[in-house]
């Protein structure tokens, strides 16, 4: 296991140099000059603006910069943006939330997906099937900027139960509608992956031999037909983790929250190499690391599978 | 049979209808039989019969859409028909165990073995924790009257009294074998015995003062035990993919027997397994069931088996009883139609060769051969049995040359198929990185095969015969060793030549479900070679698809259908008729009718001797089942761990088996013992 877990690990290397030479080289394709725009009409001194140039390593070819960039990184120097920020502290200020909502996203679609879905699936063919089959089909049509203005026009702004917009440094109420704005569509996959993965599972020989056993349906139900189902689940909601931090940045920018989406908007207008690929880097490291995490909870709830050997 | 005691189970008029959407079937009409405690009977049939649908109304796990329409279920006396999920929860486990068919899909695979056993306990309320135990036998212990027949009894052998028991008897110098003490198994009396055999006077107060019941751990090893699992305390703590089919098997019997149920149904407990371990475990079952006192409930397809191991037996057609009565009667005088085709049908009582007239040898000898050729079978067979058992070394000779003096040259002549000295080793990887070992799955193996005839390879699963029919087919590289496909060694085949070859070998193989694409139509199917190898234009090749369908007794509209839509002996028709497309010289029948009912199986095997007889095709049949190898085979080869342990003549290895292996193998035929002896169809004393 640390045989494995040691060699998932190593290959997050070329992953991480990978991604950000990408993104990095796509930053610096990105046509304009962020440079001559900090002097906004009057223009910049040519002097000054060189030196900002210099300071910057923008005088120097593109890997050399990219190097620089990286050297930053491990001495835990990201540079600053052009108004003087330290990027470190952008990543800092930025993820926090985008992490707390993704997480109450990933909470709402796994508790509702998995129980309607092992409803839906036991009762297949049934009222409550057929209802919330049709619910799956129209969440997944509406996009999800679509569902994060209707509910923000009808729970927050009409109703009032919940706060219409985020703002700075969020609370678990004011995420909540975000968060099921965000959920939304991977909820209804994982419904319907949880119904036919319980369909299938609950007609297997080992059920009902379980059930031949004198097992009472309550524990059939618990033990052999939801454990045995959740493990496609399960690989679902880890790999939806990354998707959902990433999706969150469309989320957002509809409900006013100052996370990565929002932090990597502003960057990327303002042409800021250093911190759009910081931002980014995170985001990969993350789907990275949730499906190595996957990929365990794997073994852990299917014995066959086993990374020693 | 005590004729008047009252029935445990006692079925009448038992209707069970299936309804779809579209359709409504009657899967069991008007059945009725009775079981009484203690008793055995088996329910014999096809699929399709309703056998299987009858054992799962009784304890209502029908599958979806079956429902008991009609008729009465008692189980000890109380109705079952009918009756709400809660009594059966009740009735399940502890008044009614199930084994079922195959032991793959029946575990669950995500929890330990002991884990499940343990779940029957607690379902049923006989798991016991110590202190409950404790408290009982300290009652129990004061009450006057020896050990038999009260409950204290029962109590069994646990862990830490075990251990405690080996070392107070290591101190006094009394050795006992572990064995006899099974942790969870071994009762108070048995011990008590146990010690009083071994010379101790105290025996009776060692077995009250160690054994003093057990935890639901310790009961779960003695059931695992108990049901024949070996080292049963560490077994407990796999998962079910680490255990054979075997010790699955054994498993799930624990767990239908942990409750100690008074009737266990047994739905085809081992046509998944091989012959050998079915032997086993049918005997373990039988001698189990017969100690414990429950009543048998076996459900099979083979009539031998079910003759061999059930009193009476009640024989299904189409949702109906057809025949019923004791189980040798049926056999010796059977007397519904359908039974007697049964009967006729079952492998493992039919003994003798499917008779046609003999494979057309003279043509195809070489002119100027000697009257020898012209014989029949027994000189020449004779011939390759020396070369093979008593002269292995020189065969590679005798395959490869030619003209090695006359006798070789018109054995090779008439030799399609010559292996020798074959040998497989894969490489299973080991712990470390680099590290790995050598696993030989076939070894020395040196085989031939003559135009015409029919071998047989022979072994149980794992034997390797598989391996030998995969390198034969040139799909495997063998590790060293020759084949010699008439007259040439095919490893020195080239792209353009291998294509070639494999027109004039083609296989059969096991699963008519998994073998055939279901996106293909029939037509697609048998086609697909024809066209892979460019043969003929699209009418020539439409008219050849009717006439290999007409071959295999398939009507020409059935090419316009898909494999969902066809039984397994039709499947396995059309895969006959696929492999036959290219008119090949030699077929390879890997397991072909293993999966199929027994009277879809002998329809198969009479359409491959007659294919036989009619293109002159040579087989060779790879099968486990001794029986089928009795039907159609010349020469059979037994394998056993990778090595050909006895060759010879079929009829020479039946009577005459030289080998342990062999003999195992032949007594593990279901029904070998039965003595049907001067039984035949039209006996006018019937």
């Amino acid at each position: 296991m640390a045989k494995y877990l040691g060699k998932r690990l190593l290959q997050l290397i070329p992953v991480f140099f990978g991604a950000t030479l990408l993104i990095y080289a796509l930053v610096f394709l990105m046509p304009g000059d962020p440079i001559a725009a900090l002097g906004g009409d009057r223009g910049l001194n040519e002097e000054v603006a060189a030196r900002i140039r210099a300071e910057r390593h923008l005088d120097q070819p593109f890997l050399i910069q990219y190097l620089y960039y990286i050297k930053g990184i491990f001495t835990l120097d990201l540079g600053t943006t052009l108004n003087a920020r330290p990027v470190l502290e952008v990543v800092a200020n930025a993820y926090p939330v985008t992490v707390k909502l993704a997480l109450m996203a990933l909470a709402i679609e796994a508790v509702m997906g998995v129980a309607t879905g092992l409803i839906a699936g036991l009762r297949k063919g049934g009222v409550f099937d057929s209802t919330f089959l049709v619910v799956s089909l129209v969440v997944i049509a509406v996009p999800t900027f679509v569902m994060g203005y209707v509910l923000q026009f009808f729970i927050g702004v009409k109703l009032g139960w919940l706060p219409p917009t985020a703002g700075t440094d969020p609370g678990f109420k004011s995420l909540l509608m975000p968060a099921c704005a965000l959920a939304a569509v991977s909820y209804a996959y994982v419904l319907r992956l949880t119904r036919v993965s319980v369909f299938e599972t609950s007609t297997a020989d080992f059920v009902r031999t379980a059930t031949a056993k004198g097992l009472t349906r309550h524990r059939v139900v618990s033990h052999h037909i939801l454990r045995n189902s959740l493990i496609p689940v399960v690989t679902f909601l880890g790999a939806d983790l990354g998707a959902l931090m990433g999706g969150a940045v469309v989320t957002e920018g509809v409900f006013n929250i100052h996370g990565v989406g929002h932090a990597l908007l502003q960057a990327i207008r303002q042409m800021e190499p250093s911190a759009v690929v910081s931002l980014v880097t995170v985001l990969v490291m993350v789907y990275m690391l949730s499906n190595l995490l996957v990929d365990l909870l794997y073994a852990a709830l299917d014995p066959r599978i086993r990374y020693d050997s | 049979m005590n004729e008047t005691s009252a029935p445990l189970l006692a079925i009448k008029d038992l209707e069970v209808t299936f309804r779809s959407r579209t359709s409504t079937v009657h899967a069991v009409r008007g059945v009725s039989f009775d079981l009484e405690p203690g008793g055995s009977l088996a329910i014999v049939g096809e699929s399709g019969s309703g056998k299987s649908t009858c054992a799962h109304a009784i304890i209502n796990l029908l599958p979806g859409g079956g429902r008991v329409t009609g008729g009465s279920i008692k189980f000890e006396g109380q109705e079952l028909a009918r009756a709400p999920e809660w009594t059966f929860v009740k009735v399940r486990g502890s008044g009614i165990g199930l084994v079922p068919q195959d032991p793959m899909s029946n575990l669950n695979p995500v929890y330990r073995i002991g884990s499940q056993v343990k779940e029957a306990l607690k379902a049923n309320g006989v798991d016991v924790s110590r202190s409950t135990f404790k408290a009982l036998v300290s009652q129990l212990d004061n009450m006057p009257g020896s050990y038999e027949d009260t409950p204290q009894a029962r109590l069994y052998l646990s862990t830490q009294g075990r251990a405690a028991l080996v070392e107070e008897l290591s101190q006094r110098g009394v050795e006992l074998p572990s064995r006899d003490l099974v942790v969870g198994f071994t009762t108070r009396v048995e011990v008590q015995a146990r010690l009083a055999a071994a010379g101790l006077d105290d025996a009776a107060e060692l077995a009250s003062k160690y054994v003093t019941g057990t935890n639901a751990t310790d009961r779960v090893a003695g059931l695992l035990a108990e049901a024949g699992l070996p080292d049963a305390a560490r077994r407990a703590r796999q998962f079910p993919h680490e255990f054979s089919g075997g010790m699955r098997q054994r498993a799930l019997i624990a767990m239908a027997l942990a409750a100690r149920p008074k009737l266990l149904i047994a739905d085809e407990p081992t046509s998944a397994l091989d012959v050998t371990v079915q032997r086993q475990i049918l005997d373990h079952l039988g001698t189990l069931t017969r100690e414990l006192g429950t009543a048998v409930l076996l459900i099979t397809h083979d009539l031998g088996l079910a003759a061999e191991r059930a009193e009476r037996l009640v024989v299904m057609h189409k949702g109906r009883v057809v025949e019923a009565g004791p189980s040798l009667q049926i056999l010796r005088h059977p007397v519904h139609p359908y039974t007697q085709r049964l009967v006729e049908a079952a492998p493992s009582l039919s003994s003798r060769r499917i008779q046609v007239a003999a494979p057309d040898l003279p043509e195809r000898a070489l002119p100027g051969t000697d009257g020898r050729a012209a014989d029949k079978t027994e000189p020449a067979e004779a011939d390759l049995d020396g070369a093979e058992t008593l002269e292995g070394d020189e065969s590679v000779e005798f395959g490869s040359g030619i003209d090695q003096g006359d006798g070789g040259a018109k054995a090779a002549n008439r030799v399609i198929l010559d292996v020798s000295n074959l040998t497989k080793v894969f490489r299973l990887r080991g712990k470390a990185l680099g590290r790995h070992s050598d696993f030989m799955a076939v070894d020395d193996v040196s085989i031939k095969v003559r135009r015409g005839t029919t071998v047989a390879l022979v072994g149980e699963s794992g034997s390797g015969k598989s391996t030998v029919a995969n390198m034969v087919l040139a799909l495997l590289k063998p590790t060293s060793g020759q084949i010699v496909f008439d007259g040439v060694d095919i490893s020195t085949l080239d792209r353009k030549e291998l294509f070639k070859f494999r027109r004039r070998v083609q296989p059969v193989f096991q699963d008519p479900y998994g073998s055939l694409d279901p996106m293909f139509s029939i037509y697609r199917i048998i086609e697909e070679p024809l066209r892979t190898h460019h043969v003929g234009d699209r009418k020539f090749r439409e008219d050849r698809v009717k006439e290999l369908l007409e071959r295999v007794a398939l009507p020409t509209s059935t090419m316009r259908r898909f494999p969902n839509e066809l039984s397994g002996g039709q499947r396995q028709r059309v895969a006959v008729a696929r492999a036959l497309a290219l008119d090949p010289e030699m077929v390879i029948l890997d397991e072909a009718v293993s999966a199929l009912d027994v009277l879809v199986q002998a329809q198969v095997l009479d359409l491959l001797v007659q294919l036989q007889r009619d293109l002159g095709l040579t087989y060779l049949f790879i099968t486990h089942d001794l029986a089928v190898v009795r039907q159609t085979a010349d020469r059979v080869y037994v394998m056993e761990a990778g090595r050909v342990v006895e060759s010879g003549p079929t009829d020479r290895v039946f009577d005459n088996p030289r080998q342990d292996y062999t003999r195992k193998l032949l007594e593990a035929i279901p029904g070998a013992s039965l003595d049907i002896g001067g039984w035949q169809l039209k006996d006018p004393a019937a």
